[in-house]
């Protein structure tokens, strides 16, 4: 087909001159060919990973997990998930019509499902969660999933029944859905004070009541008026300890990140598998101590300082959220850093609200020695963490991470906690470690 | 004094519980002791309780529940207002208090206390605002992300010029703009603050953070 052939063509001569857009073929091949994945055949195997955050660390456990039970599977680069980029993942595995490989991968923009969907039908469709992220992109979580509702074009659907806002598919799909959540655990809050997106039954308006918390909304939640509820869950982590999870009280995997977000995003992924027919004993091996998540978690020790680089979305209150947990479960003297340089990649919007959704509140009495905010923004990370009880005279304001080393080294104890935006990890790491190594 | 946070877990989209913490914080510097209730739908709202009712930002199906529950008060607002005591309403929650709210063929009754009415876009509104503001004659800076647009005849607006957006009547400032208003605009607080107080002379306050922030937004927006 010559729409293979061109996109192939492309994919070739980027790299010839080690060009990296994952997304160009697709994009000159649907401009030239706008039903070109119309005309494919698709492997039986189609699974898609959509939702606001974890879907690029979801889709990268599925495939691996595949690959390693010697599956041929196309998934498309981490990030690379509009309608462009998961084409030229196609192309690159077409041959003529056929897309030669046994299962498809995607990771895909919670915006654009339905595009994708318009021409491939899933098996599977799973969703982490729809959180506050991207206003000026996105809206809000609420038009989010009327969007996602437009692309459900698959047999079944793999949920995070913790979130109440999931439970709502149930009403807008007619397929199978299959749960997955986590049980209550040391890492679980009996209260949390942090923003809702779900507050109200959605069948009655009556307040939820929970059982406990883990962000967010995401709990163990019950309408105390309706049937609403958190419901049958299939799969549940049942216990974490030293790094193992136990799975339904029976299925353990080795891991080396226990924050929840990394765990929502591991029972994602064991679900999806189970769903489609793999053997524990297959997921297991699959997923045993995947290092997936090591760029988003980096530690390291310089002069006999602890670093840990927690890499934090901005506009997504909800990884800040997590990530400040995780902080916490550190109960020794600690430092840290807020970092980020631009708000968006995609956009040139000034909007800081997202700031006030984050719950810096609970740093307040928990062993924090100092707070460095950094970046362009530094002023208004510093005001946030005013308002939130800190005191001001220890909040330290950098232009930039240029000279930070000396500052953290000099002016604060403790173990160092960078929570940083994608684009001030390179920098810090690179900032902290300098001489040094 | 008293605050009322209207739906303080519904109407929550944008960050907006930094008003209350704003006004918290200055007011307590001020000497003033500060209550908060925190309401949640269904709880019963006595509008003369409060010095201040604030009401943020919400998605557009959460308004229309807010909506609802608010019906039974509209009274009660209206002469909360027509008492000149003091009103916040940020983000889309503006709407609740015009006469209607018109999406395509739907037109929903709101509040019909301020003579204006919504229309909802197909597309949604997403703009940095910098404004010089009618109230205390400096810019006001700020983000808005909304599908609803005012249609007013109130003759009161919160900008100068041109920009015939926000709505003032009496003490009730009804902005578009959402999130921590009352945060990114030090100086505006400031003269909340006094008017809520009544008094021009106030404790001097460290609004250094705030103003430094300010200074960069006024810098960015153009």
């Amino acid at each position: 087909m010559i729409g293979t052939m061109l996109g192939k063509a492309i994919i070739f001569v980027e790299k010839i001159f080690k060009f990296n857009a994952s997304s160009f073929p697709g994009r000159v091949v649907l401009k030239l060919f706008p039903n070109y994945l119309k005309k494919l055949k698709y492997p039986n195997l189609v699974i898609m990973v959509t939702g606001s955050s974890g879907k690029g660390s979801t889709t990268k456990y599925i495939a691996d997990l595949l690959r390693k039970n010697n599956m041929k599977v196309c998934h498309n680069v981490y990030g690379s998930n509009l309608i462009d980029g998961v084409t030229t993942a196609i192309i690159s595995n077409t041959k003529g019509k056929k897309v030669n490989v046994d299962a498809l991968v995607l990771e895909i923009d919670e915006r654009y499902i339905k595009f994708v969907t318009k021409y491939i039908r899933a098996n599977v469709i799973t969703i982490n969660n729809i959180t506050r992220d991207q206003p000026p992109r996105q809206g809000n979580f609420e038009e989010v999933f009327e969007e996602i509702c437009k692309g459900l074009n698959t047999d079944m659907m793999v949920l995070n029944a913790d979130d109440p806002l999931l439970k709502r598919f149930e009403d807008r799909f007619d397929g199978k859905i299959i749960y997955y959540g986590i049980d209550k655990n040391q890492y679980s809050f009996k209260e949390l004070n942090d923003i809702k997106n779900t507050a109200y039954c959605p069948k009655c308006n009556t307040k939820l009541v929970y059982d406990y918390y883990h962000y967010s909304s995401v709990g163990d939640f019950e309408c105390p008026n309706c049937d609403f509820d958190r419901g049958k869950i299939n799969y549940q982590i049942t216990s974490i300890k030293d790094n193992v999870i136990t799975i339904n009280e029976d299925i353990k995997i080795n891991i080396d990140n226990d924050t929840l977000f990394n765990l929502y995003n591991i029972i994602s992924a064991y679900s999806v598998c189970r769903t489609i027919g793999l053997k524990d004993e297959d997921i297991v091996k699959g997923l045993n101590a995947d290092k997936t998540l090591k760029k988003l978690f980096n530690e390291y020790t310089v002069n006999k300082r602890k670093y840990t680089v927690l890499n934090c979305k901005a506009e997504n209150n909800s990884t800040y959220n997590l990530n400040l947990l995780h902080v916490l479960k550190d109960e020794e003297k600690k430092t840290l850093v807020i970092g980020l340089r631009q708000i968006s990649r995609r956009y040139n919007h000034f909007d800081l609200s997202w700031l006030w959704d984050i719950n810096f509140e609970i740093l307040k009495d928990n062993n924090v020695d100092k707070i460095i905010c950094a970046g362009p923004y530094r002023y208004d990370i510093a005001v946030r963490i005013k308002y939130a009880g800190f005191d001001e005279k220890n909040i330290i304001i950098m232009e930039n991470t240029n000279g930070m080393k000396e500052i953290i080294e000099n002016q604060t104890s403790g173990n160092v906690y960078g929570i940083l935006n994608f684009d001030y990890v390179e920098p810090f790491i690179k900032e902290t470690k300098g001489g040094n190594k | 004094m008293n605050i009322g946070y209207i739906y303080y877990d519904l109407l929550n989209l944008y960050g907006d519980d930094g008003n209350i913490k704003a006004l918290k914080q200055r007011l307590t510097n001020q000497g003033v002791k500060v209550n908060i209730d925190y309401i949640s739908l269904g709880d019963t709202i006595n509008f003369n309780n409060y010095d201040i009712v604030y009401f943020g930002s919400s998605t557009d199906n959460n308004l229309l529940i807010a909506l609802e529950y608010l019906k039974p008060y509209k009274n009660d607002i209206k002469r909360y207002i027509n008492n000149n005591k003091f009103l916040l309403s940020t983000g889309n929650s503006i709407e609740l208090f015009g006469k209607y709210i018109q999406k395509g063929d739907n037109k929903i009754e709101a509040l019909d206390i301020l003579n204006y009415y919504t229309e909802y876009n197909e597309n949604r509104i997403v703009n940095d605002i910098n404004y010089n503001c009618t109230i205390h004659n400096k810019n006001i800076i700020g983000f808005e992300n909304h599908r609803g647009h005012i249609i007013s005849k109130e003759k009161n607006f919160l900008y100068k010029g041109d920009n015939k957006y926000g709505v003032v009547y009496n003490n009730f400032i009804g902005t578009y703009l959402i999130g921590p208003l009352l945060i990114r605009n030090p100086y505006f607080l400031e003269d909340y603050i006094k008017r809520l107080l009544n008094k021009e002379d106030i404790k001097e306050d460290n609004y250094y953070l705030e103003i430094e922030s300010y200074k960069k937004a006024v810098e960015l927006i153009e």
